[in-house]
């Protein structure tokens, strides 16, 4: 091997993981890093720190910025830019060292953040230009999840007491709507066209199909065991649903309103998140340290890539 | 005073005859222990132990209720033993089998209604040995297709029905004549087999995929669909044949499905790598053998919730309920 190679050898190697970076997954492990994996050649191609305790990422819809949220730092939600490959903010919320379970939703227009805690009763409204703390909204709840409306004027939370089920209206700063419903909800999704939510209940592996506007329970589905997290494909055709103690990941017919397919995956399955043309699903294996990479036109897992510890969950950027 | 306590002491004689012969007992074989463990279904508790010999693995009961047969992994031709459950102890193994090679233990045993034959699949060997339990002779041996597994009987106890795990076929053997009377090729690894009451559908597990199959008998079709857990590798009918209760071996858990709509009713968690299972029609109680971690699931099959569980010796693989 001559000189030469060695240095086109080189070059090769620190031009690759910049080629790399266009598209991919972004898994967050709860031991306080970032993965980039490369999902066209199945490669975790980098290690980002993200904060002590991170559990929950998101992408901003117009796919520049992930946030991260970690327990344990002073400022708790972290801010990727993604095309810079850095830290671009650290927004103080909540006080104290609590677990990072936080949830994330955008505004469609990508100007606002709005954040909560399982840990904090509170909301955080964040402007997504300066990443500034606009506004601290207390809500008096136990947040398990959130989703926003299409529209982005409503934000659907469920809630570990009781009403378990909120519409609140980010206009009038109100809650719109709630409803008690029985159950240990785990996670919300709502309709591509906004009419139906889905609700996880961990404690009755079910999920319940709820009409958005009345909150009227129009089906329970059975899942596998405790079920813990939802993607729905962009054309709301199927729901993914990973469940923590069947190891699986049930695949569910939003027409048939049942489940048509149950793929295995690793050991104790937390996030799940699709890609943009919705032909490959990507669940984390949080007690494996590892990815599933599912084929959905086979309906099977085709990779397992290894992670950081503890992964929880990920988002695709497309 | 005398008679007093002379009637008070047959009293207690009679009452106390009468709780014995109300028990109910669970055998339970253990793969990895040289033995069949016996618990109070009722009480819960540890009973005895019946030697066996090497990995015991699956169990029928005669309709007389007195003899139990055991298959275990044994040597050559010792592959199988007889229990006497009056006396608890093993009766008698039946010497049958030329040129059985000494692999594992999967040998699934089902016995006709009449009781007179004993029909033990071979899992490795790929054949079903039809044995005259009088004698305990050998009456014939069926090949079949490759890993098949339990042998289930239809309610008119004229058919009995086999899947094949690797070679996705469902073989039916005519139980009169002995023979192959239909063998029918489906997508996938079946891993369990049952009629319906009515005989007129089949429900099959398909291991590969994650689903219990439906199949018209008449026809063949497979004319619906339930989705299952990872793995799964058993199927239960209920008494009354209107539920079917699956056990997922890589899922931890049992999905409870209704027979008739084809819907699935609940899921439930159990404990690691459900295996074996068997429902108490008095009690409506379901046991359930949890092979990875030692121990028995006790389910309320009307209700569907877990009840608790029974710690048993390592690697319960199968049992059966048996009434003293």
């Amino acid at each position: 091997m001559n000189i030469k190679t060695i240095i086109f050898l080189i070059i090769i190697a620190a031009t690759a993981p910049s080629f790399a970076q266009a598209k991919g997954l972004y898994v967050v492990n709860e031991s306080g890093t970032i993965n980039f994996i490369d999902t066209l050649s199945e490669m975790v191609v980098k290690e980002i720190p993200s904060g002590s305790s991170s559990i929950n990422i998101a992408a901003d819809p117009s796919n520049r910025y992930i946030v991260i949220g970690n327990g344990e730092e002073k400022e708790k939600v972290w801010v990727l830019d993604i095309q810079n490959e850095r830290i671009a903010a650290k927004i103080p919320v909540m006080k104290g060292k609590k677990a990072g379970f936080f949830f994330f939703a955008f505004s469609k227009n990508s100007t606002r953040l709005f954040v909560l805690n399982r840990y904090s009763p509170e909301l955080y409204v964040i402007s997504v230009d300066d990443w500034r703390l606009l506004k601290t909204i207390p809500l008096n709840l136990a947040p398990e999840g959130m989703a926003i409306s299409s529209d982005s004027r409503f934000l659907y939370i469920i809630n570990r007491a009781f009403p378990a089920l909120i519409i609140f209206n980010l206009d009038t700063e109100k809650v719109e709507k709630s409803a008690n419903m029985e159950g240990t909800f785990s996670s919300i999704v709502n309709s591509p066209d906004g009419k139906v939510l889905y609700v996880a209940d961990k404690s009755a592996s079910k999920i319940l199909v709820i009409d958005a506007a009345t909150f009227e329970v129009l089906k329970d589905i059975v899942t596998g065991t405790e079920p813990v997290d939802m993607a729905i494909a962009k054309d709301g055709r199927f729901l993914y649903v990973s469940c923590r103690f069947s190891y699986s990941l049930i695949v569910i017919d939003p027409l048939e309103m049942k489940a048509v397919a149950n793929i295995p995956v690793g050991i104790h399955p937390w996030g799940v998140a699709l890609n943009s043309d919705g032909t490959e699903a990507y669940v984390a294996n949080y007690n494996e340290n590892t990815i599933s990479i599912i084929n959905l036109k086979e309906k099977r897992e085709i990779y397992r890539l290894p992670t950081g510890k503890f992964p929880t969950r990920l988002v695709y950027v497309p | 005073m005398f008679l007093k306590i002379l009637l008070t002491a047959s009293f207690i004689i009679i009452f106390s005859i009468d709780i014995a012969s109300a028990n109910t007992l669970l055998y339970v074989t253990h793969e990895s222990k040289e033995r069949v463990s016996v618990y109070n279904a009722d009480s819960e508790k540890f009973i005895k132990n019946i030697s066996i010999g090497e990995s015991p693995f699956h169990l029928a009961m005669l309709p007389d209720k007195k003899l139990i047969a055991v298959s275990h992994k044994g040597a050559g031709a010792d592959y199988l033993k007889i229990i006497d459950s009056v006396s608890g102890k093993v009766k008698l193994t039946p010497s049958i089998i030329v040129g059985r090679y000494k692999k594992t233990g999967e040998v699934y045993l089902t016995i006709d209604n009449s009781g007179k034959k004993l029909y033990a699949v071979d899992s490795n060997m790929n054949y079903v040995d039809i044995i005259e339990t009088g004698k305990w002779k050998l009456i014939k041996r069926v090949m079949l297709g490759i890993q098949p597994k339990k042998g289930m009987l239809s309610s008119d106890g004229s058919t009995l029905v086999i899947p094949n795990l690797n070679s996705s076929n469902i073989i039916f053997l005519d139980v009169l004549k002995d023979n192959i009377s239909r063998n029918i090729k489906i997508n996938g690894q079946p891993s369990a087999a049952a009629f319906s009451h009515d005989g007129k559908r089949l429900f099959i597990l398909d291991k590969e995929n994650s689903f219990l199959l439906f199949m018209d008998l008449q026809s063949g079709n497979i004319i619906g669909k339930a989705v299952v857990g990872n793995e799964p590798v058993n199927l239960l009918l209920s008494p009354d044949g209107n539920t079917i209760y699956v056990a997922n071996y890589a899922s931890n858990s049992l999905s409870v499905i209704n027979a008739k709509t084809m819907d699935v009713i609940t899921n439930i968690a159990v404990g690691i790598q459900p295996f074996g299972m068997a429902v108490d029609d008095k009690t409506g109680r379901l046991y359930v053998c949890n092979y990875g971690e030692a121990s028995i699931s006790i389910i309320d099959a009307k209700t569907n919730k877990g009840i608790r569980k029974i710690p048993t010796d390592a690697a319960p693989t199968n049992l059966i309920i048996v009434r003293e």
